[in-house]
């Protein structure tokens, strides 16, 4: 089980939204992390076969994204989707079963195996226009799932849940993840901490860092300091360092910060998390002399 | 014996709990439904709203036939209700636009142009059928003869469905379905004005005016389609949306 994206390519006018991307992927979780429109969702879009790329491939197991055959193999929860209003949970994942070319029988089954794992059960007769974004979320995830995919696309799969729910998701994406290919993209680094085998981060198009959350992290593991400062050495800090995190305390300050040395006496380096490494290249307004 | 044995074996240990279930089942490859089994289901998707107002406009026009006879003043009315007719296919075309559907559509087996097309496919023919049925159950009641009527009746069908083309191909927005409302209403208006003010409109004088109007109307609309057709294709691979 192989799915290999081959310099692929999108540009709008002026702008290139994914730069000549590479990846091999295999059986395991992807999290894909990178700010607002650092090109994930166009990324994710190409790879599921919604959005033509200006070059490059995209091919499971050496089947073509444009082909049906791919579409079969295909699970993709986007960022954003509608359906018709007149449908409860239950119709809609009916409809979409007969989509994926599921068996009236099959899809109900399914339908209903997926609303007890998700928790839409009791609800499932209701309306979709009266579930909250967390459900409808949870419906998402559920008719992704229907035709039991080799290649699972999840964009922003736990935006909308609550802390429960996300664990129950991080928990059921794990599993997922054991024999088929899972790529999820969020913005809530923790997610990806906790399921993803595998890390990609992107920027501008390009995916900058990839590899275990160990090997990424490595970039700058010994490199994150804490201290509690006065407010004038602070200023300074902030100004000169990679902040990653400020609390202002009743005279002092505590600064988390990214520096090859320790910046100050009071320095004592810590071990670097993934929100570390994700500040450190996204927070614009944390460059210093780094 | 055997049987016995089996049944003290199962009393006497405890199954141990399936490991690897869900790989070994996924091993199996499960029975997929059919080209027509997923046609049979797009019909069923079809919203009920177009088969009752059909349904009712032929109610009331053997109700019309069985009551009244037909007059002037029931094709007039007949051909300017089915644009609605129209009105209503179209806006089950475009559902999957509509409520942004569309994205996920694209991404399933069986895809968005596919759906278009047999959603397209569908409501065409059930719209051809309709229109035959009423016109054989109008034939002979009035003073046009076949075609005539055919043309009467269809013609204003036929602009309502060539201006509607033109506001789908040309606009992107999510409400094309009320702006092609805004159409329909605009043509049947039109029509019974039309044909109210000009009174011989029915007659032969006006023979020659209606035939053209049907042949370009049947011409543009055809065009318009084949672009609509060609905007279907691009969009299932592009779905437009946002970088």
């Amino acid at each position: 089980m192989e799915l290999i994206i081959d310099r692929l390519t999108k540009q709008y006018k002026n702008k290139i939204a994914v730069d000549r991307i590479s990846l091999t992927l295999k059986e395991g979780v992807y999290g894909l992390l990178g700010e607002n429109g650092s090109g994930k969702t166009t990324l994710m879009r190409m790879i599921c076969g919604v959005l033509k790329p200006t070059s490059g491939d995209v091919k499971f197991d050496g089947i073509d994204v444009s082909e049906e055959e791919y579409r079969d193999s295909l699970g993709y929860l986007p960022q954003d989707f509608g359906y018709y209003p007149e449908f409860t949970a239950c119709d809609f994942l009916l409809y979409m079963g007969s989509l994926k070319g599921l068996t009236k029988i099959r899809a109900k089954e399914k339908a209903s195996e997926l609303l007890e794992l998700v928790g839409l059960s009791d609800v499932s007769k209701k309306k979709i226009r009266t579930y909250s974004g967390g459900m409808k979320q949870r419906l998402g995830i559920a008719q992704a799932m229907l035709n039991n995919p080799k290649i699972l696309i999840l964009d922003e799969p736990t935006s909308g849940l609550d802390p429960k729910e996300r664990i129950h998701f991080r928990n059921l994406i794990s599993r997922l993840g054991k024999d088929r290919i899972v790529l999820l993209s969020t913005h809530i680094v923790s997610d990806v901490e906790y399921i993803a085998s595998t890390i990609l981060m992107m920027k501008d198009g390009q995916i900058i860092l990839q590899g275990s959350l160990e090997e990424i992290i490595g970039a700058i593991e010994g490199k994150v300091f804490e201290c509690s400062v006065d407010k004038k050495t602070a200023a300074n800090l902030i100004a000169n360092y990679p902040i990653i995190n400020i609390r202002e305390e009743s005279d002092r300050t505590f600064l988390r910060l990214v520096a090859d040395k320790p910046p100050c006496e009071t320095a004592v380096v810590v071990p670097a998390i993934l929100e570390d490494l994700y500040l450190y290249y996204f927070n614009e307004g944390a460059t210093g002399n780094e | 014996m055997r049987h016995k044995l089996k049944r003290e074996v199962k009393l006497t240990f405890e199954a141990p709990t399936p490991a690897r279930k869900e790989s070994f089942l996924c091993q199996f490859d499960y029975p997929r439904a059919s080209q027509f089994d997923f046609i049979k289901a797009q019909l069923g998707y079809i919203r009920k709203r177009v088969w009752i107002l059909s349904l009712l406009l032929f109610i009331v026009t053997l109700f019309e036939l069985h009551f009244y006879g037909v007059s002037t003043s029931f094709v007039r009315i007949m051909s300017s209700v089915l644009p609605f007719i129209s009105l209503i296919s179209i806006s089950e075309i475009t559902r999957s636009v509509t409520h942004n559907m569309e994205e996920l559509e694209m991404s399933c087996k069986h895809n968005f142009l596919e759906i278009f097309f047999i959603r397209a496919g569908i409501l065409g023919t059930a719209n051809l059928i309709f229109l035959l049925s009423i016109l054989f159950l109008l034939v002979g009641k009035t003073d046009f003869g076949f075609f005539r009527l055919g043309l009467f009746l269809t013609t204003p069908y036929l602009l309502n469905c060539y201006i509607s083309l033109i506001v789908l191909n040309c606009l992107k927005s999510r409400d094309v379905t009320y702006i092609c409302g805004i159409v329909t209403a605009f043509v049947s208006i039109s029509n019974v004005l039309i044909t109210i003010q000009i009174n011989d409109i029915y007659t032969e004088k006006y023979w020659t005016l209606w035939i053209t109007s049907f042949i370009v109307l049947a011409i543009l609309s055809v065009i318009e389609l084949v672009k609509l057709i060609k905007k279907m294709e691009e969009f299932k691979w592009n779905s437009s949306l946002t970088v």
